[in-house]
């Protein structure tokens, strides 16, 4: 007996299995709530984005906050002993590292 | 099935928690599952059962997952190995296969199906595994490694190791 006449004793007693049922009670226990949660994320993640970009659009607020950045970087050396104009910058910083940050992880992970 | 239409499915049940479509892919796949832990628990159907369905829910829960790299039914399998090494190594290896009884339709059948088992019985778990994936569900050395997270080589060696038990078993037992 060789590995090809094994081959064929396995495919020849090779178990015909019926559904029986199987499919049915696998799909009456699913978990219901993931499907739901699931759906309604995507729904959420769908609504957010689109009123995100409708809004950033109609303000221009890209636009604006491009014109302040270029602003501060242009009278830096005016504001380096300026704590108010630092604290400006920082929320900024802060605020655009946040929004890349956990904006990239919810669009990588949902 | 296409493996397009299997994307399709896949992106369907991902997104919109689709039902029907998931009741597509279970329906194609359930004979294989379920045979593949028929092997591996060496005839225990309830077993096979219930492994096989932890193996549907939990490939339900983790679709997303599922990018089309590879075949549907290889990552499914995949999870499969992956659900019967937890019970294997929560659980000792069932010695009582006299559950191939509800599979067979008559006196002989059942006689080959315990020599097969019987036969399987000789090999190691991932020999078995190995073996059935191959042989019974006709996959590629690749996908196999793929499904076991072992290299191709040792892949190789289960399957060559596992074809000369299984050839002396069948010997020694007047199969020729």
């Amino acid at each position: 007996m060789n590995e090809n006449s094994v081959d064929k004793f396995l495919l020849a007693n090779k178990v015909e299995i019926a559904d029986n049922g199987f499919t049915e009670r696998v799909m009456q226990s699913l978990p219901l709530q993931e499907q739901r949660a699931r759906r309604l994320n995507w729904m959420w993640n769908v609504i957010f984005v689109v009123a995100l970009v409708a809004f950033c659009w109609y303000t221009d607020v890209l636009g604006k906050l491009m014109v302040d950045i270029e602003v501060y970087i242009h009278n830096m050396p005016l504001h380096l002993f300026d704590i108010q104009w630092w604290y400006g910058l920082a929320t900024i910083a802060i605020g655009l590292f946040a929004l890349v940050i956990f904006g990239g992880k919810k669009l990588i992970y949902d | 099935m296409r493996s397009l239409n299997e994307i399709t499915l896949s992106a369907r049940v991902s997104l919109f928690g689709d039902r029907k479509a998931f009741d597509s892919l279970v329906r194609e796949h359930q004979e294989s599952v379920r045979r593949l832990f028929l092997h591996l628990s060496l005839g225990d159907t309830m077993l096979s059962d219930d492994l096989a369905q932890d193996t549907f829910i939990k490939a339900w829960t983790n679709i997303g997952k599922f990018g089309g790299r590879s075949s549907f039914k290889t990552w499914l399998f995949a999870i499969a190995f992956r659900t019967w090494a937890d019970y294997f190594r929560s659980r000792h290896e069932a010695d009582d296969y006299e559950e191939a009884y509800q599979y067979g339709k008559d006196a002989r059948d059942v006689g080959l199906r315990m020599d097969m088992l019987n036969a399987m019985k000789q090999l190691k778990p991932i020999e078995r595994t190995c073996i059935t994936l191959q042989v019974i569900e006709g996959m590629k050395t690749d996908a196999i490694a793929g499904i076991t997270e072992l290299n191709a080589s040792t892949v190789r060696s289960h399957i060559a190791r596992g074809k000369q038990k299984l050839a002396e078993y069948l010997k020694q037992n007047g199969y020729e």
